[in-house]
This record gives C-alpha cells, structure tokens and sequence, in this order.
C-alpha cells in the first residue's frame, strides 16, 4: 500500500456570493511511496500550494480523497487534526516559520513538548540530527541571531524530530541563496536515503533535481511525471528543464494544432 | 477629489482606519478634557466664591487642579508615544509613495487639529451637560447649602480649550520629532529584533528586593513626628524605584530559573507560556511597573479620601468633643450661671442636651522622660498635661473615685503610662491609672503627636502645689501667672436640628461678645464641624474625580500594552498552529500568559498598599482619624472593589488581544 494516495482531489474556490468560482484543483491523482522524494513543480497559480495545504490537512478538498497510511484526512475530526500533523507531519516552509520567543533548540524541541514527550528523550534525539544539520553550535541562539540557511535546517530540524511519516516542503529554498540551498539539499538528499519520505513543492529545478520523482502540476492537474531512476542531479536537471520547456510550450502548440 | 482636500480626508480616514489605536486615546483624552473642564468650571464659578464655609473646599479644588495638570501631562505623553511608534511604519510606506516631510508634518498638524476638535467638542460638552451634577455632588459631598442657580462659564470653557491646545500642541510636536527620525527604510522591513537580556539579572533582582524592603522599612519605622513626611516621600521614592526593578530583574531571574528546570519547562502546559513570558518579560517590564504604581496610587487615593469622609463623626470626637465650649476664669463667673444661660439658649432653639460638663482645668506643656516629667519640651517626650481635680472627674465621669494624700489618678489619650510614680518637676505622687473614658479628651488609644494626659489631683489645693512646681522650674514665672491657662469650662453636645443649632451657636457668640469681660472664649464645634465637611468633602470629591483618571491611565495602559503584544504574537500563533498546537491550547496558552502577567502587578499593588497604609495610619494620626477599624474596613472595600474593576478592565483589554492573534 502507497504512504500517500491522492485521489480525484478537487478543490473549487467560490467568492463570497457564490458568483465567480475558481477550479484550483481539477482532478490530481497520484500515490507517494514510503522512503520517495518527490518534488511537485508548476508554475505560480498552478495549484501547487492549494495542493500542499490540503495534504498537510490545512485545507479541506472540495472532492476526492488524501490517504496517508489508509486513512482518509477528510475523516479526522477537527480538534484532532492538530494532533495528526503533530504525530504524522513534518513541515518546512519558505519562511521557516521559526518563534522568535524560542532559541533554535526550543523551536525544535516545540513539536515533541507539544506532545508531551519526555525531555530526557528530546535530548537523545535533537543530537543526531542536529549534528547531520550542522546546527548543534547553534542552538542556543535566537532565530533573529543566525542566518536564514541556518534558521532553515533548524526548521528542518523540527520537521525531522518527531520522525514523521512524511515530511512536506514548500519551497524550502525559496529564501535561501544558492550555498544555502544546495547544503539543504544535499541534506535533504540524505534523510531521504535514510528512509524519510519527503514531499517538496518548488519551481525552483536545482531544487527539484535532488528528488527521486518530480510531478508536473499544470492548471490544476497533474500534466506530466518524470522518474530519476540511475540518472544523476545534472541529467535529472536538464530533464526537468526540457519538461518545463515542453510545459510551457504546449498550450501555443496546441494553438498552432487547431489553425 | 479635489487637491486641497486630500490631507485632510487622509488625516481624518487614518484616525477612523486605525480605531483600535486612536479611539482609546481619544476616549482618554476625553475624560481628561471632562475631569479638566468640571474642576476649572466649578472653581470658575462665582458661587464658590459666596457660599459660606466653601473656603476650604475651594482650595482643596484648587490644590486638585494643579494635581491633575501634574498627572495629565505625562499620561497624555505616555499615551501619544504609542501613536507615534505604531505609525512610523505608515511614515515609511508615505514616504515611498512620493510624501514629503512638508506633506507629512501637515498630514500630522491636520490630524492633531482633528483629535484636538473632537476631545474638546466632546469633553466640553459632556463636561457642561455633568457639570451641575457634579457641583451639587462637591456641594453635598461638603454638606454645603445646595444651590441651583449654578451656571455655565465662558471661562471655564476658554480655559479648557487654551490647556488642551498647548497639551495637542506638543503632541504635535513629539509626533513631529518622530517623523524626523525615521528612515523608510528601516521603517518598512520588519522589526523582529529581540530585546538584549538585562545584565545581572540576579544582582538587580537582590537590589530590587533590598530598595522595596528599604522603603517598606522606612514604613514601619517612621514615628509621628516631623520626619514623617521625609520619610513619606523617601519610602515612596523607594517604592517606585523597587517596583521597576523587580520587574525589570526578579522576572527575568525567575522565569530564567524556571527554564532551567528542564523537567519543568518542557512540559506542554508550561513551555509555550514559560518561554512567551520570558520574552514578554523583558519587553513590558516597565509597564508593568507603571499598572501596578498607578493600582497602588488608585487604591491609596480612594482609601485615604473615603475613610476620611467616613471618618468625620470620629474626627469631631476628638477636635470638638461639645458643640460648644464656654471658658472662663474662676471668679468671673459661675458654673450656675454659665449653665443656666446655656440650658436656656438650647431650649429656646429646640436642642436636645445629650451632655453638659462643666469642670477646671489646667494645661501645661512638657517633656516627659521615663516618669519624670520636666518643664522643658524641648527634652524628652513632648505631650500635654491637663490637670483637674477628683470632684469634677467624679462628676464627668459619674465614677466614685477616692484618692489618698500624695496620690493622684493618671489618664492617657494615647498608649498607657506604664509607672507607678509621677515625678512631676520633683514633686513625687503615687499614680493609680485610669482609663474611664473623660468625655472631653476621647481615648485615641495610640500615640500621636503630642500624648495627651489627664491628671487628676486630690483637690484645688494640690492642683496649685503641682502649678507651682512648675512655675519654680521655670524662670520669671509666677504662680499668679497662669491664671491664662487654668479656667473653667463649661460644654455642650447637642442633638437636633443642623439650622437651629446653627442659630443656637449665633445667640451664644452674640452673648459671649456682649460679656466679653467676664467670659473670655467660646469654642465654636459647629462651624469645626462645618469646616471639616467643606475639606474632607473636598477631598473625597477630588478622591473621586482622580481615581476616575487614574483608573482611565490604567485601563490605557493595558490597553496599548495587550495591543502591541497582540501585534508582536500575531505570527507567533499562526506558526504554532501550523506545527500542531490546537486552537482551544492556544486560548489556554494566551489566557495563562496574560493572566499571569496581569496578576503580577495587582499582587504587588495590593503588597505596597498593605504596607502603605502603615503610613497612611500614622499620616491620618495628625488631622485626629485614630479609627483604626474603619479605615481598614475602608482598605478592605475599596482593594475588593479595585480588584473588581481591574479584572474587568483585564478582561475587557485582552478582548483587543485575541481579536487581533486570531487575525
């Protein structure tokens, strides 16, 4: 059975009388693997983040379906939804979403208080990881002290503290300058090769060609699908490009067809 | 739109857009404008001026006055500083759009002229609509004849707008001064800088434990006596200082210490609130320690001007035990005759007597060390000696005392004398104490000022041999001298009608002035009485009016305090959401952090308060309020009624909290 099925998912937005709706989803089918990294791509209004909120159970689809390990998040009641992302979730965000009340080591150690873990074995865990995230020396310090790669592993950090089922990135590199972005990655890369399933949604392709997958979201469906298989980052790099060159290409070939 | 008009509609729509800030201060503004228009108006009025007995009343109101620019100053300043930090960033985003520094000093000019228009328009109008109820509260309050030809003045209203003006005018300015400081750059990027953590936190916490328990010291050791008020400000000062740096420090210290608790800390219910705290601590030290002087200020205020009104019947007790006491020497007159003139005057004006005490008496001033007692006061203890003899004690008292030779009867107004012997200028006497009340000297039961004794000797002759102790000790002083300080006296306590006994005390000053010669002194208990319900009238009425203020300054400062904090966690809950934290934790979470820090300066108001009436206590002891049980009854009711209105007013404002964090 896969991790993650998505399944005839839609989601219609309609303004407040009712008068104009717009489609963001149409009809996104597709499962995720336990151990993938996969990277959702498209271009700005695609759906992409419509799409990350509803499998990070922030939104609800209009129809369809988001499994994770069987279980339908439609089903989950509300004052529990918080407590699911807790447990099965971890979350990167462009804008790291760091507290500025907390040190770096209380921001991570957030997810598992919140759990009510025991302390002891915060400890045990924050130690492995932060070490594999270069981060240990760190974090003492505030997030307003470090620097915006550092602050980004810190949140990765989180996400990966609490071992989550799946991990969902939105465009981790986003804010991040190219040494950041490709030490993220290349950490990233990593975790996955230990086991983590990972889910990132980026346009950005540097980003895109460390995942194993990378699915093609075009006007709220998914268009197009490429795997890695034992191709390296810069055959994947140059693939996805042509992908997208194809992806955008398309609608005028599709014009220049009907003439 | 046409050009001229866009300032202005902009001046106006920014007031209106940001309501959440501006109409508090506003609102605030208003009540300053009210409080400031009915002082000025009332004082203003020539009724004040013709009313009798309305002396002191006016100069409590005067003394009000100034009091109160004193207070609004600041409290305006304080208010407009959170206006001018909340639009730099607006300041910015103008400044990219093209505005120049002209355009925006106008825009400022424009909106204060707005501000100022609607405070006064409204404070003015309020003021004159309540003015009249508020006059006839001071003329009831004072027990003042009610008069209702009260009107409205020019005066006052030109004088209210002339104050406010120049107070707007240097808003104008502060906020001016802020426009010339800001960069739009810095303006517009998010300012998310940390506090730096106060250094030493422990040594400053030490010292500002050490500085409050100073002035609590200060407190419980000051006597009555002309340190007092020394020590009044200096434990005062101590306070204050105390306060901000407890908060600045012992917060930080604890909540430090608790974060080291890590079994502790890193428990769901803890972390977020321990951690926000922490953060919030360092931030909003200084406001704290504000909310919780100004909570100390309202409730000292309130207790101080209710328990001295309900302190009155007390009062007169002890400065006019008789509504009038007639003095004379022995010899020009006579008991029979004094009494008789009395008992006719009251009957004639329809007076109950509840007594008449007619006795001798002797006053000397001395210095007291142990039980030798010396004609100088300026050695040893000062206090009073009044000397009378057994057979008027017995008939003041109605007590059948005896006394042998060489012994006399001791009596205290104050802590009681604790030996057996009086040694009175060498002359030694066996002492019996008593403490059967004497009608004309109440028992204060404490010290105050001066002790006041009671001696009461055998007979006429050995009242003379302890005079003339006396006088031997004192150089060029005869026996014969002190005839001004033995006299007989013959008091009066009525019951009836205010009006007629008003009469009653006019026909006995008429009759007084026509026999000057043989009757030396009437003392007048009903204006006394009269004179202390136009003060302490006063002074509860402007108790009142400043903890309207006072209480209006606090409930602001809450306000902006809950609402810059709203600001500053608006994305702190976003975040936590999305990370896993239920919106029914972070209600808990929040209500938890603000209560906690709210509590805080309520607890330590409530502290200083306590302390603080030991002072008050003392500081009542000179105007002669020794009622201990009232004036804690009134300490109990107004901090339960404080405590009321302050949970309220948290409640009320951290309303403004959640609006904001929920988004």
């Amino acid at each position: 059975m896969a991790l993650l099925e998505v399944k005839n998912v839609k989601k219609v937005y309609t303004t407040r009388f009712g008068a104009v709706k717009v489609h963001a989803l149409n009809d996104v089918n597709f499962s995720v693997e336990e151990g993938e990294y996969v990277a959702i791509m498209g271009e700005s209004g695609s759906g992409k983040t419509t799409l990350l909120n509803i499998l990070a159970s922030l939104d609800r689809p209009t129809s369809g379906q988001v499994l994770l390990r069987g279980k339908d998040l439609a089903h989950i009641r509300q004052r529990e939804l918080c407590a699911f992302r807790r447990d099965h979730l971890g979350f990167v965000f462009q804008d790291f979403n760091l507290l500025d009340t907390l040190n770096l080591r209380d921001n991570i150690y957030l997810p598992l208080v919140l759990a009510g873990e025991d302390y002891h074995k915060m400890e045990d865990r924050i130690q492995p990881l932060a070490e594999k995230l270069e981060i240990q020396e760190i974090l003492e310090k505030y997030p307003y002290e470090v620097s915006g790669g550092q602050k980004q592993r810190a949140a990765a950090c989180r996400a990966l503290i609490t071992h989550p089922d799946l991990v969902l990135a939105d465009e981790p590199t986003g804010a991040l300058d190219s040494r950041a972005s490709g030490k993220l990655l290349g950490i990233l890369e990593e975790v996955n090769q230990e086991g983590q399933t990972i889910l990132m949604v980026t346009h950005s392709i540097q980003a895109a060609s460390h995942a194993r997958r990378v699915l093609f979201i075009k006007d709220g469906c998914v268009f197009h699908q490429i795997y890695r298989g034992e191709m390296g980052n810069d055959a994947m790099y140059r693939m996805i490009s042509d992908s997208l060159t194809v992806l955008q290409t398309e609608p005028i070939k599709a014009k220049e067809a009907e003439r | 739109m046409k050009r001229f008009l866009l300032l202005p509609s902009l001046a106006v729509k920014r007031v209106i857009q940001n309501g959440n800030v501006y109409f508090p201060y506003i609102l605030s503004c208003i009540v300053s404008v009210f409080t400031y228009y009915i002082f000025s108006s009332i004082l203003l009025n020539d009724l004040m001026a013709t009313l009798p007995h309305s002396a002191y009343a006016w100069i409590m109101l005067m003394i009000g006055k100034v009091l109160l620019v004193i207070i609004l100053i600041p409290f305006i300043y304080y208010a407009n500083s959170f206006l001018v930090k909340r639009r730099k960033k607006e300041i910015g985003l103008y400044t990219l759009l093209g505005m120049e520094r002209k355009h925006l000093l106008m825009l400022l000019f424009l909106e204060t002229l707005f501000v100022y228009a609607v405070i006064v328009c409204v404070g003015i109008l309020f003021g004159s609509v309540l003015a009249k109820l508020f006059f006839l509260l001071l003329l009831k309050l004072s027990r003042l004849p009610i008069e209702v030809t009260f009107t409205f003045t020019w005066r006052a209203c030109i004088e209210t707008l002339i104050f406010f003006a120049v107070v707007s005018f240097f808003t104008f300015l502060h906020g001016a001064v802020g426009i010339f400081h800001s960069r739009p750059a810095e303006l517009l990027s998010g300012n998310k800088k940390g506090e730096k953590e106060p250094r030493f936190p422990l040594f400053g916490a030490i010292l500002g434990v050490a500085i409050t328990l100073y002035g609590y010291w200060v407190v419980f050791h000051s006597e009555l006596d002309s340190t007092i008020f020394t020590n009044f400000f200096q434990s005062v000062f101590c306070v204050v200082v105390g306060s901000y740096l407890l908060f600045t420090f012992a917060s930080v210290a604890v909540l430090r210490q608790l974060r080291r608790q890590k079994a502790l800390y890193y428990r769901p219910e803890n972390f977020v609130t321990l951690s926000g705290m922490y953060y919030r601590m360092k931030k909003s030290a200084a406001s704290l320690a504000n909310i919780s002087i100004f909570s100390t200020m309202v409730v000292i205020t309130l207790t101080c001007t209710v328990s001295l009104y309900a302190g009155i019947p007390g009062i007169m007790r002890f400065e006019h035990p008789y509504d009038a006491i007639v003095s004379y020497q022995k010899g020009d007159s006579s008991r029979d005759e004094i009494e008789e003139k009395l008992l006719e005057l009251s009957d004639r004006y329809g007076q109950e007597i509840q007594r008449l005490d007619s006795y001798q008496s002797v006053w000397i001033e001395c210095g007291r060390i142990g039980d030798i007692w010396g004609a100088s006061t300026e050695e040893g203890e000062r206090c009073n000696m009044n000397i009378i003899t057994l057979s008027d004690y017995q008939a003041l008292t109605g007590e059948a005392a005896r006394l042998a030779d060489g012994e006399v009867l001791l009596y205290s107004t104050g802590t009681p004398y604790p030996y057996d012997t009086i040694n009175f200028m060498d002359v030694t006497r066996e002492v019996s104490i008593t403490s059967t009340p004497l009608h004309p000297w109440p028992v204060a039961g404490k010290s105050y000022m001066y002790e006041t004794y009671v001696l009461v000797v055998k007979d006429e002759r050995e009242m003379l041999n302890i005079c003339k102790a006396w006088t031997d000790t004192l150089v060029g002083l005869e026996l014969d001298d002190i005839t001004g300080l033995k006299r007989e006296s013959s008091g009066i306590l009525l019951s009836g009608d205010d009006a007629n006994k008003q009469e009653f005390m006019e026909a006995l000053l008429t009759w007084q002035r026509e026999n000057q010669d043989h009757i030396f002194h009437v003392q007048d208990g009903v204006e006394g009485r009269q004179i202390l319900y136009s003060m302490n009238g006063g002074l509860l009425f402007i108790g009142i009016l400043f903890g309207l203020i006072f209480f209006v300054c606090l409930l602001l400062i809450m306000y902006y305090k809950q609402l810059s904090e709203g600001y500053e966690d608006e994305g702190s809950f976003a975040i936590m959401q999305k990370v896993g934290l239920g919106e029914e934790d972070i209600k808990s979470t929040i209500r938890k952090q603000i209560l906690a820090v709210f509590t805080l300066p309520l607890l330590l108001a409530l502290l200083h308060f306590a302390v603080g009436m030991q002072m008050v206590e003392k500081l009542m002891g000179v105007i002669q309020m020794f009622d201990t049980t009232l004036l804690i009854n009134c300490s109990i009711g107004v901090a339960i009624v404080f405590a009321i209105l302050y949970t309220i007013s948290y409640l009320v404002t951290s309303r403004a909290y959640y609006r904001i964090v929920k988004g």
